[in-house]
C-alpha cells in the first residue's frame, strides 16, 4: 500500500474531493434513463395492481409473467448502465420511494376492499389506471432527485 | 467506525481508490468494466486496487452471468461506505480549515502519523 510522500494539505484535499465529485457527475450522466424505462416501470406497477382483478389462477399466471418482466427489466438496466442503483438506497431518493410505495399500497388496499367487500370487480383495474401515471411520475421524480444528489457539491459526497 | 467522525483512511486515500469508492458509493453495484472505464485504469491496476479494498473489507466482489458471459460485479460494503464517508468528511474539514485559516499547519494522514 502506497503512502503519502508529504503531508496532506488543503490543496490535495480539494483535488481529491474534485476527483470524487467528477466520478459522481459521470455516474449522473450515465444514469439518465430513456422515457420508455419510466413507462415500463409504471406498467409493471400497474400490472401488479390490475392482476388482483383476475380470477386467482389467472392472477398467478400474470404474477409469473410479471416476475419475468421484472427480471428482464433489471437485466436491461444493468446492460445499458453497467451498474445498478437500488430504489431503496439511502439518501433523499428514499423519501420518493416511500411516497410511491404508500401511494401504490393505499390504492391496492382500497381496490381490494372494494372488490372483496363491495363486490366491485373492476376496482383493481381502476386502481391500476391511477397507479400507472403515479408510478411513471414517481420514477421521473426519483431520477431527478438522484441526479441532483450526484451533481451536488462535496457536502453530499458522504452517503 | 463512525461515518460522522472525520477520519483519513489510508486505503481510500490513493486517488484511484478514492474514485473507485466514490463510484461504488453512488450505486448499489457496478460491473468491473464500468469501474475500469470510469476511473481510467487498466484491468491489472484496477484488480490491484480492488484487492487492497477487498482485504480491508471495503469492497465485495461477485460473479454473475449476463448475456451468457460471466461478469464481475463490485459493491461497496457497509464498512467501506462508512470509511468513505469519514474520509470525505476529513477532506472537507481540511478544506474548510484552509478557507478560514490559509496558514494552517498541514495535516498528516493517520498512516504517516503511525510511522
Amino acid at each position: 500500500m502506497e503512502t503519502q510522500s508529504r503531508p496532506l494539505d488543503a490543496a490535495d484535499a480539494l483535488r481529491a474531493l474534485e476527483q470524487a465529485e467528477a466520478v459522481r457527475r459521470e455516474v449522473a450522466q450515465r444514469a439518465v434513463c430513456p422515457p420508455h424505462w419510466h413507462v415500463a416501470f409504471g406498467l409493471l406497477m400497474a400490472t401488479l395492481i390490475a392482476a388482483q382483478a383476475a380470477p386467482p389462477l389467472y392472477a398467478v399466471g400474470i404474477m409469473a409473467l410479471w416476475a419475468g418482466a421484472f427480471v428482464l427489466m433489471l437485466r436491461a438496466i444493468r446492460r445499458r448502465l453497467g451498474f445498478f442503483v437500488n430504489g431503496w438506497r439511502r439518501g433523499r431518493t428514499l423519501r420518493v420511494s416511500i411516497a410511491l410505495l404508500v401511494y401504490c399500497e393505499l390504492l391496492l388496499m382500497a381496490s381490494l376492499w372494494l372488490k372483496l367487500s363491495q363486490h366491485i370487480g373492476w376496482a383493481p383495474l381502476a386502481a391500476a389506471a391511477l397507479v400507472f401515471p403515479g408510478a411513471v411520475y414517481g420514477s421521473y421524480v426519483w431520477q431527478r432527485v438522484y441526479l441532483a444528489e450526484m451533481n451536488e457539491g462535496p457536502r453530499t459526497l458522504a452517503p | 467506525m463512525n461515518a460522522n467522525i472525520p477520519r483519513f483512511d489510508p486505503v481510500i486515500h490513493a486517488p484511484a481508490r478514492l474514485q473507485i469508492a466514490a463510484l461504488l458509493c453512488a450505486v448499489s453495484d457496478a460491473e468491473f468494466a464500468t469501474v475500469r472505464d470510469t476511473v481510467g485504469v487498466s484491468d491489472s491496476v484496477l484488480s490491484k486496487h480492488l484487492k487492497q479494498m477487498e482485504d480491508a473489507g471495503y469492497v465485495r466482489l461477485s460473479k454473475a452471468s449476463l448475456d451468457g458471459r460471466v461478469r464481475t460485479r463490485l459493491a461497496m460494503t457497509k464498512v467501506g461506505r462508512r470509511a468513505f464517508a469519514a474520509h470525505v468528511k476529513a477532506l472537507q474539514a481540511l478544506v474548510s480549515v484552509a478557507e478560514y485559516a490559509p496558514a494552517a499547519v498541514p495535516l498528516v494522514t493517520e498512516l504517516e502519523a503511525a510511522q
